[in-house]
């Protein structure tokens, strides 16, 4: 029943907020309260409480319910932030209803039905560019996004119903194995826009206000590689098949996305598109838990993909926080930032060991371990340079943002804080001052929201909400589709005493 | 095989056809309607009442999204390119093919025809979203293919339950709604449902002499600066070439060029 009210929460206020668009005040306050509550119902949320629907039994596990708490307190401060920077009003209703479709994606107790419903939380993740600025790329980038969701959607569905109708034949053509296994990686590949299927990815993370970037480019393409990870260790796996090619092709384009990802965000110019690369490139390590074909990749990569939707949120807010302070997007022109908003340049810190991590935190022992299963060496040579990439890019970040200030971010908005002397007594004075002071320090509300949602991603990243522990379920707890797989109950956090075949 | 299936799936593949072929909207608004009430009829056995309502509802709600869509640009598509013959042509082809081949790839008793429609519907549905040049056709290529695929799974693996229908409508009626928002957008910027590659800012190269000035101009250079009207005129041109080199790399990245005010809004 909990989840039952947590879809309607979010359904309803994304309908409300998305009707109080055109009044912008009303808008916000209506995205922040309806998001508020969302976070509300998520708390409510209790593993193991089933809905029956249609003769079928709904419920999230401690790991769901947790990623979906997670996420929906990483998107109310991504809103928060919206508010106190650059207005994002479409922010709040798109992620209310990506946050409603995605928590009944991972309910859903079937494979083909968990896949639509992935096609609908991609195409609602939409709704964030529905204040985009309406250039003449907008259509054709929207276009491809659409392309990619039901594309990717579609080819996951017709790999889930080839496997079902040859479970039951008595001859299984291991071709027919293969050809679902590359159709179902390459369906998270597409939605993920990993190198070279990424053609659509920066280009929407120009057009979407960064903060909500996420939305389309993250959480959607995470809740199908949940789906993609629990089908291949329930679907492939018990058949016992080599799969090499297969394996290889996605090992292939995991490794071409890790390099080139990186390089791809290293070079950019641009803050938004720097963002977009960099999430492509993180999507590698997803594809290496997918060329994984036993069960001792479904705790790591379960893991990986809750940090990397937490730590994407984060970043991306990040990066629209420090281009809405200094009205440019341009890296060059952003020169000296770390200097005027150092709350901003410790999120960046933070965000960057959430991502890459550092020894003795679990994330660093999660990349690591996605590594070491899907190659061998000296490719895991390769896939570990690859992976530990990031570096590069959060690097010259950091090293630009403690330059000389370029005259953008002289006289663009920092942290310092700002008091308003003349004190009002009657409640409307009070209330403008409250306004007056709010925008005054914006740069600092921002900075400091910021950093909590950097904070989250780096407790998540440590292991910390109990997500290593629920990632790998206790197996009394019904779910969705998406949380049946993985090894017996009590393996480790990086599954490295799983089963393999 | 039944016949009744049979042809029910071909008048759902003709619906398919006369929408992706037409070039009045209304008319290719009508051929998805006639597709998507249809297919959830090619089931053996029959679908519930409750599945089927749930779906006819949808497949109204899908003509009705694109329907209102259409009053705000008026009805004139571009169509097929290869004309409704050559698109018949395929989706014929395909039938037959997915009919021909459901023994060879299926040893379920599922219906043929859901196995031949969805292999018909797929082809269909695949032209316009590989060469997706018009909004209005791609999100009626998307529904096509869409519906091509839950109907490929019928043949595959069997009738679906009450809420994977549930699932597949609500999906095409989002699915329909999203492009029908993105048909509208490039109407209200160019007059019609053509998804534009903006054309890259024509890059303004100085001449030799120009170049060569601010290179001696530069940093620990001996020859005197030139007046401050000339050297910012020069800093503008420095300023513009770089931007337009960033644009261009950035076109080459993702296989399309800028958007013709991207400078402007940076």
């Amino acid at each position: 029943m909990s989840l039952l009210l947590f879809v309607a929460v979010t359904g309803l206020g994304g309908v409300a907020a998305l009707a109080a668009r055109r009044r912008e005040g009303v808008a916000q306050l209506v995205g922040i309260v309806a998001m508020t509550v969302a976070l509300v119902a998520a708390l409510a949320l209790r593993p193991g409480d089933t809905v029956d629907v249609a003769g079928q039994a709904f419920g999230l596990t401690l790991y769901s319910r947790n990623l979906v708490v997670l996420v929906t307190a990483g998107l109310l401060l991504a809103t928060l932030i919206g508010v106190a920077t650059a207005p994002a009003r479409a922010l709040a209703p798109a992620a209310l209803l990506v946050l409603g479709a995605s928590a009944a994606t991972l309910a859903a107790t079937e494979a083909p039905t968990a896949l639509l419903l992935v096609v609908a939380t991609g195409t609602l993740a939409l709704l964030a560019a529905w204040d985009a600025e309406r250039t003449r790329a907008l259509p054709l980038v929207l276009a491809r996004d659409l392309r990619a969701t039901v594309v990717a959607g579609g080819l996951g569905i017709v790999a889930a119903a080839g496997i079902i109708q040859a479970g039951v034949q008595v001859a299984v053509p291991e071709a027919l194995f293969g050809m679902a296994y590359v159709a179902m990686a390459g369906a998270v590949a597409i939605r993920f826009g990993t190198i070279p299927l990424h053609l659509w990815v920066g280009r929407m993370a120009d057009v979407v206000p960064t903060v909500a970037v996420s939305l389309s480019t993250v959480i959607a393409p995470a809740v199908l590689a949940l789906v993609a990870l629990t089908w291949i260790d329930g679907a492939v796996f018990p058949f016992l098949l080599p799969l090499e090619v297969e394996r290889a092709t996605i090992v292939l384009l995991a490794l071409l996305t890790l390099l080139l990802g990186a390089v791809a965000a290293w070079i950019q110019d641009d803050l938004e598109h720097l963002v977009g690369y960099s999430i492509a490139q993180d999507a590698g390590l997803v594809l290496l838990a997918l060329a994984v074909v036993d069960t001792s990749a479904w705790i790591p990569g379960r893991i990986w993909i809750a940090v990397l939707v937490l730590v994407k949120i984060a970043f991306a807010s990040w990066a629209h926080a420090l281009s809405s302070a200094y009205g440019t997007r341009r890296i060059e022109d952003l020169r000296g930032w770390a200097r005027r908003s150092p709350l901003l340049a410790v999120s960046l810190v933070v965000v960057a060991i959430a991502t890459v991590g550092v020894p003795g935190i679990l994330v660093w022992d999660v990349r690591a371990t996605l590594v070491g299963l899907a190659v061998e060496w000296p490719l895991s040579i390769v896939a570990g340079v690859g992976a530990f990439a990031a570096v590069l890019y959060y690097g010259r970040l950091l090293l630009t943002g403690l330059g000389r200030p370029t005259e953008s971010v002289a006289s663009g908005v920092g942290e310092r804080p700002v008091g308003i002397t003349p004190a009002s007594t009657d409640l409307p004075g009070r209330v403008h001052q409250a306004r007056s002071l709010t925008q005054a320090n914006r740069g600092l509300i921002a900075g400091l929201l910021t950093l909590a949602v950097a904070l989250m991603s780096l407790a998540v990243a440590g292991g910390g909400f109990g997500i290593d522990q629920a990632a790998g379920g206790d197996g009394t707890v019904s779910g969705g589709y998406a949380d049946t797989g993985g090894p017996e109950p009590g393996a480790g956090p990086t599954g490295a005493e799983s089963a393999s075949p | 095989m039944s016949p009744f299936l049979v042809a029910i799936a071909a008048v759902a593949t003709a619906g398919a056809v006369l929408a992706l072929a037409a070039r009045d909207g209304r008319i290719a608004t009508l051929g998805v309607a006639v597709a998507l009430v249809l297919a959830p009829l090619v089931s053996d056995p029959l679908p519930e009442p409750a599945v089927l309502a749930v779906r006819v509802i949808g497949a109204l709600l899908v003509a009705y999204v694109l329907w209102i869509g259409l009053r705000e640009t008026g009805p004139a598509t571009r169509g097929s390119a290869i004309g409704w013959p050559a698109l018949a042509l395929a989706a014929a082809a395909a039938f037959m093919a997915g009919l021909a081949g459901h023994s060879l790839v299926t040893a379920r008793e599922t219906p043929a025809a859901a196995l031949a429609a969805g292999t018909a519907l797929i082809v269909l549905g695949l032209i316009p979203v590989i060469r997706a040049r018009e909004a209005f056709r791609l999100a009626v290529g998307l529904l096509v293919l869409l519906l091509g695929i839950t109907l490929l799974r019928v043949g595959l693996a069997g009738s679906p339950g009450v809420l994977e229908s549930v699932a597949t409508a609500a999906s095409l009626a989002l699915l329909a709604a999203a492009g029908i928002v993105i048909a509208n957008l490039a109407h209200a910027d160019a007059g019609d449902f053509a998804l534009r590659t903006p054309e890259p800012e024509p890059v303004r190269r100085r001449p030799p002499d120009e170049a060569h000035r601010a290179r001696a101009h530069g940093p620990g250079s001996e020859v005197p600066a030139p007046p401050p009207d000339e050297a910012s005129a020069t800093d503008r041109a420095s300023t513009t070439d770089r931007a337009s080199a960033t644009d261009r790399a950035s076109a080459t990245d993702t296989g399309d060029a800028p958007p013709a005010d991207e400078g402007a809004r940076r």
